[in-house]
């Protein structure tokens, strides 16, 4: 095989490569599982247009990367929010505990479930706490 | 191929008559509703391949002998009853099937729940057919119950995938969770209350190293990058 025609092959069969490494990175990213935990939260934060917000929520899934609830305020990507999520007593060895976590909003969703506006995909920043109930509001 | 059946394939205009039937369907029908069972034989009118061999109208006593009798190849039931029943007579149905030949159940009904018609395939049925659906589909679900496969109604397919994943993932993690030692567990559970490693070795009177040494064992078992996400499975695994 002629040198030019060699390096063109080798050339398009690293492209290949790279490609598909990229695609199957873009295939599986998650490097933890999501758990469905529908647990009920409270998500905090300012709105775009700059007012601070409250609302309730269910969490539907989430990882210790990550999370997605459905919410009705207008949130935008970027915007940061704090979630603290409601541990029952089973799970809290007996106490009700909350988990608080902050982070930043990676992805929206149009429609939510649950009748709520928009579905909301969080990327955690902060470290988590977890802190009983009854001292955390 | 019958002969009979190609001279019934020329009368019908459509593409789809031209090609042959490849057997004929044997259904054994329960159902105790006149109106619906009208619409169900119209619906089934224009088969070619599917014959039904008997309608039971009366007695779910005399519709498992008509199953035992004429050894179909699909049992279309429609069921109006409490849901409880109707799984009792999947159960009772799959073991007739069993005994006399290969028969497989296409429920009929309306039921809303995803949940339900999940438990009634688990009871042994194979296709749930809604009432709501497009009457013409329900020959093809006929076939396709036939085959060994299942049939769902699309606008319920997606909830009750998401559903057999859920569980899926729950059995893995099960599995995955069993391979914990005892004080692994233990250890697990403090953190999913908001442990500190210091708290943890206190309360199960071993050193500081030694939660430490478990935490990583717990990291390794569990295929997991952080704490938060033990702390989750810990959350997940006394919830569900």
């Amino acid at each position: 095989m002629p040198p030019s025609v060699r390096k063109k092959t080798q050339a398009s069969g690293a492209k290949k490569k790279r490609g598909r490494a990229a695609r199957a990175k873009k295939a599986e990213r998650r490097r933890e599982w999501r758990l469905a935990l529908p647990l009920p939260a409270r998500v905090e934060g300012r709105l775009p247009w700059g007012p601070e917000f409250k609302e309730d929520a269910t969490v539907e899934n989430i990882s210790s990367k990550g999370a997605f609830f459905c919410l009705d305020s207008g949130l935008s990507v970027g915007s940061k929010v704090n979630i603290i999520i409601d541990i029952p007593e089973q799970a809290g060895g007996g106490r009700k505990l909350k988990l608080r976590l902050g982070g930043i909003t990676v992805r929206l969703e149009e429609t939510g479930k649950q009748g709520k506006r928009q579905g909301v995909a969080v990327r955690f920043k902060k470290d988590y706490k977890l802190i009983p109930a009854d001292g955390s509001d | 191929m019958p002969k009979g059946k190609s001279k019934k394939r020329t009368a019908k205009p459509s593409a789809k008559a031209s090609a042959p039937p490849p057997k004929n369907i044997r259904v054994v029908l329960y159902c105790p509703s006149e109106i619906i069972l009208s619409g169900i034989l119209k619906a089934m009118d224009d088969s070619l391949d599917i014959e039904i061999s008997a309608v039971e109208k009366n007695t779910l006593e005399s519709f498992i002998d008509a199953i035992k009798r004429s050894h179909p190849h699909v049992v279309l039931f429609f069921g109006s009853e409490p849901l409880l029943n109707i799984r009792e007579i999947c159960k009772a149905i799959q073991d007739v099937s069993a005994a006399s030949g290969k028969s497989r159940l296409l429920l009929m009904g309306n039921i809303p729940s995803h949940e339900e018609i999940v438990s009634l395939i688990n009871s042994g049925a194979r296709g749930y057919f809604d009432l709501n659906d497009n009457a013409g589909q329900l020959t093809e679900a006929i076939r396709v119950v036939d085959r060994g496969e299942i049939w769902l109604p699309r606008d319920k397919m997606s909830s009750i995938m998401d559903r057999i994943i859920s569980v899926v993932g729950r059995d893995m993690k099960e599995k995955t969770l069993d391979q914990l030692t005892p004080t692994e567990f233990q250890v697990l559970r403090l953190i999913g209350q908001g442990k500190s490693n210091d708290e943890i070795a206190e309360m199960l009177f071993i050193s500081k190293n030694t939660v430490r040494s478990h935490i990583k064992s717990i990291y390794a078992k569990l295929d997991t990058h952080s704490r938060l996400q033990l702390a989750l499975y810990a959350i997940n695994s006394a919830l569900f």
